[in-house]
């Protein structure tokens, strides 16, 4: 048994690595973030202060190893910086790939822990951010899934490896959240998984929190107006989800490219999206501890739902949580998920998916249709599976939690309705501003 | 195994993080002064264009800044509180004074220098760098002119009167690559380079020493009490460098942060004045009474 188990896991990583292989060598090598983070290793190798560079980077300093890393390796080998960055994803994706296979074989059986590690690592979603994009955010769902993981073999070990396995869970999505700080909303999930007393959550939690802590605390206590400028700034653009869906609008009719839209929307839809946050996290109690697994996909779900300033690398972190939940909707979501992505960098940034970026615009009526109606179906989508998760993980509940928790996504559909509406407007608005065309060089108009 | 696995994920929580405290320390150490901010100069005159790109200054001794607009291709001479003067000559620009007042422009487009008297009258016309060589210049405080472009660093004798011999061996030109700044006090030659570092060179153009920057190269200017002051362009900081160039000072804001948006270019005057330019303002800042 245990051959085949390394066996299926070791096919499993070397297609990982087949199907990412092409696109870390040769595709998107001049997409939009490696020059950022090609300034944000420069910067921390010559002993700069990441912060007070201003790198877009409002996350905890513990990722700025990497960059600098790749910079400095770069620079002795030859090898091009942005292929490095992408072949440390690279890494994480063939890891994780090989143990979601280890991690399943025994609860799901040899052939369903195969089939649902091949649903991340063939995932489209996977591969567009870690070997085109190249975007470090990559290393988010490895992390969360390497917990999952670790959390999953917990449950059937002795207690005191159980203790060991449960403290490396809390340890590696700590990981995650010192990467990119939004893992931080999955701890509660997790901690109600893994932990049954309030004592054992509170350790939990601390434990997940303190390699994010223990990267930021020299920067809150000497560089703290700088960092917390640069942590505190970010709120995202509308390039996915349903305010993406909305912007896509008048590029879809007119013809227009709106890079400004929305922003006035941000700020409520992120009050929703944490207020829906909240709800899930006080409905954990009720779930049960497999039910709280699965709710570790709800901050993912009702973030790209909910929420207006979704960018393209956040699609990837719930998808090792599906693939542990064994959730068949993740092939549904990857669809929607993979359709938005593309029309979103076919309009937007069309060099993540080609060797040189394009002389002339690809994109055309039909990619302009696919993102309108790619990220409507997407928000969507993610808002519905939501609600089923919640539903279904809750059957034992008593009626009126059910009725409360149901109470609770009603307001929250007719507030995102209500700021879908907003949104429209705006795009009415957009899209009543008469452009007059400029006259030809040397032209006079009306001449 | 167990053991083994949480062994392994606190090596990876903690590990990369060490770092982290090693950057923020040796960053915190930098001594920092306060520069005060005298005035942000975005208007210039009643009924002309306030500053859109601002990207280069110098400060003349009578305390005027001739301010180096490179999106709308001019230079306005501004003394605050009094209106600025916008100067006919029509081109992207650096400007220079020297010690007797005297305006150097340097079209960076042509490599042409024009120099003219306090008056005001064009008294020099010289070709000191090829056309479109991105070409960089300081004045030494004996008046020679440097100038930087080419990957070549030159000097040029007292009134322009062609390449000083004394500067380098033949053919007097000594190589700098990718020269993003340049200063010259009365004993060193300092220029920043796009590497990373900055080289210093003697009177006589013999590299003396070369030593890393902790900020983005950038501008450099000849500031008091023989310190060299660094413009960081995209973050607004101004670093302070001793006589061999070594990273020992950071000028900051009251708040703490950065003493400007930008800083494209610097100028500093005797009574210790700063001029920042930062593209849509002029950033003037009080030096404090010692540099670190």
């Amino acid at each position: 048994m245990i051959p085949s188990r390394i066996g299926a896991a070791v096919a499993v990583a070397l297609l990982t690595v087949a199907v990412r292989l092409y696109p870390v060598l040769e595709l998107g090598n001049h997409g939009p973030d490696f020059e950022n983070y090609r300034q944000m290793g420069a910067a921390t190798l010559r002993g700069d202060d990441v912060y007070a560079t201003h790198p877009l980077f409002p996350y905890a300093p513990y990722s700025q190893v990497i960059p600098a890393l790749c910079v400095g390796l770069a620079d002795t080998i030859g090898l091009p910086f942005q292929v490095l960055l992408k072949l440390v994803n690279l890494a994480g994706d063939t890891l994780l790939a090989a143990v979601l296979v280890l991690a399943l074989w025994g609860r799901a059986g040899p052939r369903s822990a195969v089939v649902w590690s091949l649903a991340f690592a063939l995932n489209p979603v996977s591969v567009l951010v870690s070997s085109f994009h190249g975007n470090l955010m990559e290393l988010v769902p490895v992390f969360v899934g390497l917990a999952l993981a670790a959390g999953e073999a917990s449950r059937d070990a002795a207690p005191r490896a159980r203790a060991s396995l449960v403290a490396a869970a809390a340890i590696l999505l700590g990981v995650a959240v010192a990467l990119r700080s939004f893992p931080l909303l999955l701890i509660p999930a997790f901690a109600f998984w893994l932990a049954s007393t309030a004592r054992g959550r509170a350790a939990f939690a601390a434990l997940a929190l303190a390699p994010a802590a223990f990267s930021a605390v020299p920067y809150l206590l000497w560089s703290r107006p700088d960092f917390l400028k640069e942590v505190l700034s970010y709120s995202g653009a509308a390039d996915i989800g349903w305010l993406a869906a909305l912007r896509g609008i008048p590029l879809l009719l007119r013809d227009l490219k709106l890079f400004s839209f929305g922003a006035g929307l941000l700020g409520p839809s992120k009050a929703l999206f944490l207020l829906a946050w909240a709800v899930s996290v006080a409905a954990l109690p009720i779930l049960g501890p497999r039910g709280c697994r699965r709710a570790a996909l709800l901050p993912p779900l009702l973030f790209v739902g909910l929420y207006g300033g979704v960018a393209a690398q956040y699609l990837v972190w719930g998808i090792p949580i599906a693939v542990v939940s064994q959730d068949r909707w993740l092939a549904a979501y990857s669809l929607l998920a993979t359709a938005a992505m593309g029309a979103h960098y076919v309009a937007f940034h069309p060099a993540i998916l080609l060797a040189t970026p394009p002389a002339t615009p690809v994109e055309g009526p039909l990619s302009h249709a696919v993102l309108v109606l790619a990220n409507g179906a997407l928000a969507a989508f993610c808002c519905v599976w939501s609600v089923r998760i919640v539903r279904e993980e809750s059957g034992a509940a008593s009626p009126a939690a059910r009725r409360l928790l149901a109470s609770g996504a009603l307001l929250a559909a007719l507030i995102l309705a209500v700021l879908v509406a907003r949104g429209a407007a705006e795009v009415a608005r957009a899209l009543s501003v008469v452009v007059v065309p400029a006259p030809a060089r040397g032209g006079v108009p009306g001449s | 195994m167990a053991r083994w696995i949480l062994v392994a994920a606190a090596f990876v929580a903690f590990l990369p993080a060490v770092p982290s405290w090693w950057i923020a320390w040796r960053y915190h150490r930098i001594p920092t002064q306060e520069a005060g901010v005298l005035a942000r100069v975005h208007e210039t005159a009643p009924g002309a264009p306030p500053l859109t790109g601002a990207e280069a200054v110098g400060a003349a001794p009578d305390g005027t800044w001739f301010v180096a607009d490179w999106a709308l291709r001019h230079v306005v001479a501004v003394r605050p509180p009094a209106p600025g003067r916008w100067l006919p000559a029509e081109g992207r620009f650096l400007p220079r004074v020297d010690t007797v007042g005297r305006l150097h422009l340097l079209d960076v487009d042509s490599g042409v220098l024009y120099r003219f008297t306090p008056e005001g009258r064009l008294d020099r016309r010289v070709a000191v760098a090829p056309p479109n060589a991105s070409p960089l210049f300081c004045l030494a405080p004996d008046g020679r002119l440097l100038v930087a472009a080419g990957g070549v660093i030159r000097r040029f004798r007292e009134e322009l009167a062609g390449l000083d011999p004394s500067w380098g061996p033949p053919p007097h030109a000594v190589p700098a690559r990718a020269t993003v700044g340049l200063a010259a006090s009365a004993e060193r030659v300092y220029a920043a380079s796009r590497d990373g570092t900055v080289s210093v060179y003697s009177p006589s153009g013999d590299l003396v020493g070369r030593q890393p920057l902790v900020g983005n190269a950038g501008a450099l200017d000849a500031g008091p009490d023989g310190r060299i002051l660094l413009a960081d362009n995209p973050t607004g900081r101004v670093f302070v460098l001793d006589r061999e160039g070594r990273t020992v000072g950071r000028l900051v804001s009251p708040e703490g942060t950065a003493p400007a948006p930008t800083a494209a270019d610097l100028g500093s005057t005797a009574d210790r004045r700063l001029a920042v330019a930062a593209g849509r303002s002029l950033v003037l800042l009080a030096l404090p009474a010692e540099l670190p």
